[in-house]
């Protein structure tokens, strides 16, 4: 699965989550969604407003991690 | 048309069911007992079809009692969801019994020679109709299954 880690570019960018939301023009409850994994997709106009607003890559925040769903 | 006003149609289809069901018994009760009176049929061939006819009223009341709360559901605007694709396969499956139901009973009836054309024609009928009803809300169910898993990926799409 697709993990998506914005709390280290947070924390490096030394940005709160309600500024991001702000930024990036979307929900505390889809970043909430968005951090803890619940989301089945994300649009690239979304992607692309968070790596302009935490200033990154999109392979800064998205990582691989295997499991066993994947395997299937 | 909004889904309030979708919910009081499929209510009033509902009522509408029961009372067409309410009359068929009655008129099945009535007739029944008439039969008795006048002496023309046998009391234990009266009694036993309107056992077989009543008995095939239970399938109907259940699809009518899950439509209820389907109208539930749509009232609440959450008509593509699991829970409503699993109700309507439901009424598939009381439709599809009734049918079962009414086709062994015209087979048994025939066994113990209590069969007449005119109630076996009428029997067909509602056979199929059944039949009918049990495919039409089985594909409902389905589209229903496929929308509700759209609307989830739509709802967890950021």
């Amino acid at each position: 699965m697709i993990q998506i880690n914005i709390d280290v570019m947070l924390a490096k960018r030394k940005m709160s989550v309600t500024s991001l939301t702000e930024k990036v023009g979307i929900t505390m409850a889809n970043l909430s969604l968005l951090k803890n994994g619940h989301v089945k997709a994300i649009r690239l106009s979304t992607l692309s407003a968070i790596c302009a607003a935490l200033k990154c890559q999109p392979g800064d925040i998205l990582e691989y991690v295997e499991d066993s769903n994947d395997e299937k | 048309m909004s889904h309030n006003g979708m919910c009081c149609r499929i209510r009033f289809a509902v009522i509408g069911a029961l009372l067409c069901l309410a009359m068929v018994c009655a008129a099945a009760v009535i007739v029944s007992l008439e039969q008795l009176n006048i002496g023309l049929t046998d009391r234990s061939i009266v009694i036993v079809w309107l056992c077989a006819s009543l008995g095939g009223a239970i399938p109907c009341l259940g699809a009518a009692a899950v439509g209820w709360r389907v109208s539930s559901i749509v009232a609440r605007d959450k008509t593509f969801s699991v829970e409503t694709a699993k109700l309507l396969s439901f009424i598939s499956t009381c439709a599809y019994v009734d049918a079962a139901y009414g086709f062994a009973a015209n087979i048994i009836m025939g066994f113990l020679g209590f069969q007449h054309p005119s109630v076996l024609i009428v029997s067909c009928a509602l056979i199929l109709l059944a039949l009918a009803a049990g495919t039409a809300f089985a594909a409902l169910a389905r589209l229903v299954q496929k929308a509700a898993d759209l609307q989830e990926e739509s709802d967890y799409t950021v």
